[in-house]
């Protein structure tokens, strides 16, 4: 396709000074796309890392009796499993592609504050690495839940140096987020490409300003509450002590106030990248542009009040208010899911490995979300809570959620960042292989919680009858595990080994702006930006492209039949 | 009104509210006001107004042309998804920037001194101490870089 001329109203960024190469390089960048690139391979070396303890989970568990690790290691196992993939694979994967897309999208030639942004990334990076270096101590890394409730997160319950490691890598990052965030803020609001207004933004880019507005709020509440864990644990406080005049209930209070906006932390980027993708391969335009806003908009905001309904079986907070918020949060939900299947009725759906994967994040989220209410009315609450029905609903939302729709970006958007389109065939043997893990991983889960099997245990009675469905869940994981191993093979060969065809600027007939530039960017991302007079300023510019070439060829038809 | 302000404007009217809420709903439940709740809700409040109060500042214009409409549109502009046909003809960035940034060390080397004084928290003065000088020697270098830019 062809790009407009350059609008001589905002001249380009003169390149600056392109500095060393190699590993120099890489430790001084201030590109936003190396940038997001580090964030993104970070970020999903944690998604193995943490998988891999995931593995050991189910090993332990596929059969009754304490076989791999024992108990004290198994606690450090889901701990860290959580913990790596709450705080250092989605939130950080997300973060990494708003870094690289976020200025394409608008137009601009790098975030606000770039040298900002270099320091978010390595200070996440150092975080993560202190809060999984309590492997490396005496006690072990932290071992009470990536929830870290009080007592047992005290030093009394939990001595040694790994939950210190724990809360520490916490506040770094947390901090990283936080800058992060501000950085997306300054960068939407201020640089975005002339006529690119607030109401023209692709929906991915306000899907991460809505998520920035919760990190900006959130993170802070986790941040002091783990300050005074650390004072707690370290100098002698009683913040969550009650024989000190503190309370428990208290660190329950501040973890959830942050650690529900987190689950939509986790989630709204992802709606972000299939509402990218369901228009652009469903050869329509997206249906409801504002009113997909606006439920996204009313996502964030409703989710500041909905955190104790993680509590309700403390017995000490308003289990009215907190089911009709929670329920309420649904609505917006259901909102943008209309939204996307009312985009792909009657289109002529391409169901290239983007659109399988995200069709695949569609039916798999809306399972964990119809489990969601479920655990929203206090009655069934009480039943289920702690006990696997929790874990199966969790993981179909963040596995089927989050991960489903972020293989949908990659596949999306690794051509337009390598210049190389990954493998369709090693693509569709990966989303097989990854949905059908991921059912038999996680829908047996529902049964073991209903027939009351807790979660955080490593080993259950033989006399329980739950080993079978548990057998299934290990084998179902080694299907994961092996869906996993397939796209790190499809992008060693298309990729890192060249042998993926080229993708050019636009393989996909995309509609916004980044696909406006080569694949990949240059340093300054734009040589010259089409009219932005719609959310899909790339189609429009294709579109008159081709109407400017029919209307040349009917001109010229006509003159030769003149002529001749 | 503009959107950037709107933005923060939901979240604050939407708090206020549901913070009154809690607060009484808490205690015809539970019989005891619910301290951590609403004081975690009044600083969502307090933050997003002060959002309002830093972008409002900046954008002056972005206040303009929000009553209009009777109260319909009024509300639809304030609270709404209503775009003002002033603002949308502006340019966020008035010529745009003049040079794309350079490479810096002094982002790693802030990563690097945050590593050390977290490791220090931990371990003791013998790390933190020298994070603190590590981190002292990349502020005052991130910011001759800014100096020397401009």
């Amino acid at each position: 396709m062809t790009t407009a001329q350059l609008d001589r109203e905002r001249p380009m960024p003169r390149p600056g000074h392109a500095g060393p190469g190699g590993i120099v390089s890489v430790l001084t960048t201030t590109d936003h796309k190396v940038i997001g690139l580090l964030y993104i391979c970070t970020a999903i070396g944690f998604f193995v890392l943490s998988g891999l303890l995931a593995l050991l989970i189910r090993a332990e568990l596929a059969a009754p009796g304490l076989q791999v690790v024992d108990r004290s290691t198994y606690n450090q196992l889901f701990t860290m499993h959580g913990t790596g993939m709450v705080f250092f694979f989605a939130a950080p994967v997300a973060i990494g592609l708003g870094n690289y897309f976020i200025p394409l999208q608008i137009g601009a030639p790098d975030v606000a504050f770039p040298r900002l942004n270099a320091f978010t990334y390595w200070l996440f990076a150092a975080g993560a690495f202190v809060a999984f270096s309590g492997f490396l101590t005496e006690s072990g890394a932290a071992a009470f839940g990536w929830t870290g409730y009080a007592p047992l997160s005290e030093a009394t319950y939990s001595p040694g140096a790994g939950a210190n490691l724990w809360i520490v890598g916490l506040i770094m990052t947390g901090t990283s987020g936080i800058l992060g965030a501000v950085n997306f803020f300054a960068t939407v609001f201020s640089m975005r490409a002339p006529g690119m207004t607030m109401f023209r933004l692709p929906i991915f880019t306000w899907n991460m300003l809505v998520t920035s507005l919760l990190i900006m709020l959130t993170f802070p509440v986790l941040t002091a509450a783990l300050a005074m864990l650390f004072i707690d644990r370290a100098l002698g406080g009683g913040f969550f002590d009650p024989a000190q005049g503190g309370s428990a209930i208290l660190w329950q209070h501040l973890f959830w106030f942050f650690g529900h906006p987190e689950v939509y932390i986790l989630i709204l980027p992802f709606f972000g990248i299939v509402t990218e993708i369901i228009p652009v391969f469903s050869r329509k335009p997206l249906f409801g542009y504002r009113a997909i806003v606006f439920a996204t908009v009313l996502i964030g905001v409703l989710s500041f009040s909905v955190w104790a309904h993680h509590m309700f079986t403390t017995g000490v907070v308003s289990s009215l208010f907190f089911t009709v918020t929670s329920m309420a949060i649904a609505i917006p939900t259901g909102v943008k899911f209309f939204t996307w299947i009312a985009t792909m009725w009657r289109g002529r759906i391409w169901l290239a490995t983007p659109m399988l994967f995200t069709i695949g994040f569609l039916l798999m989220f809306l399972i964990g979300g119809i489990t969601g209410p479920f655990l929203a009315a206090p009655p069934i609450d009480y039943a289920t809570h702690d006990t696997y029905f929790v874990v199966a609903h969790m993981h179909y939302v963040m596995f089927g959620g989050s991960v489903f729709a972020a293989f949908a970006g990659f596949y999306f958007w690794i051509p337009k960042m390598t210049g190389r389109m990954l493998s369709e065939g090693w693509g569709k043997v990966h989303f097989w292989l990854m949905l059908i893990g991921m059912n038999a991983t996680f829908f047996p889960m529902h049964q073991l919680g209903l027939d009351g099997m807790p979660r955080r245990i490593a080993d259950y009675a033989p006399s329980t009858g739950w080993q079978p469905i548990n057998l299934i869940v290990s084998v179902g994981s080694l299907f994961i595990a092996a869906s996993v191993g397939v796209f790190i093979v499809n992008v060693v060969l298309s990729v890192l080994l060249r042998r993926g065809r080229v993708a050019g600027d636009d393989p996909w007939g995309g509609y916004s702006l980044e696909w406006a530039t080569t694949s990949p960017p240059p340093h300054h991302n734009f040589t010259s930006l089409p009219p932005i007079r719609s959310e899909r300023p790339v189609f429009d510019a294709r579109q008159a492209a081709a109407e400017g070439s029919e209307a040349l060829a009917s001109s010229r038809a006509e003159s030769e039949g003149l002529g001749g | 009104m503009a959107e950037e302000l709107r933005f923060f404007l939901r979240t604050a009217v939407y708090s206020v509210v549901i913070a009154t809420v809690y607060w009484f709903a808490s205690y015809a439940e539970t019989g005891a006001y619910e301290w951590a709740g609403t004081v975690l809700l009044a600083f969502v409040v307090f933050s997003a107004g002060a959002f309002i109060f830093v972008t409002g500042i900046h954008v002056p214009a972005a206040w303009r042309s929000t009553i209009r409409g009777g109260v319909t549109g009024t509300l639809n502009r304030t609270f709404g998804m209503a775009e003002d046909p002033d603002i949308m003809a502006r340019h966020p960035l008035e010529g745009g920037p003049d040079l794309l940034p350079t490479a810096s060390p002094w982002p790693v080397l802030g990563g690097a001194a945050a590593l050390l004084i977290g490791m220090g928290l931990v371990y003791g003065p013998w790390l933190l101490l020298p994070g603190i000088a590590v981190a002292i020697g990349a502020v005052i270098g991130w910011i001759g870089q800014e100096t020397r830019r401009t």
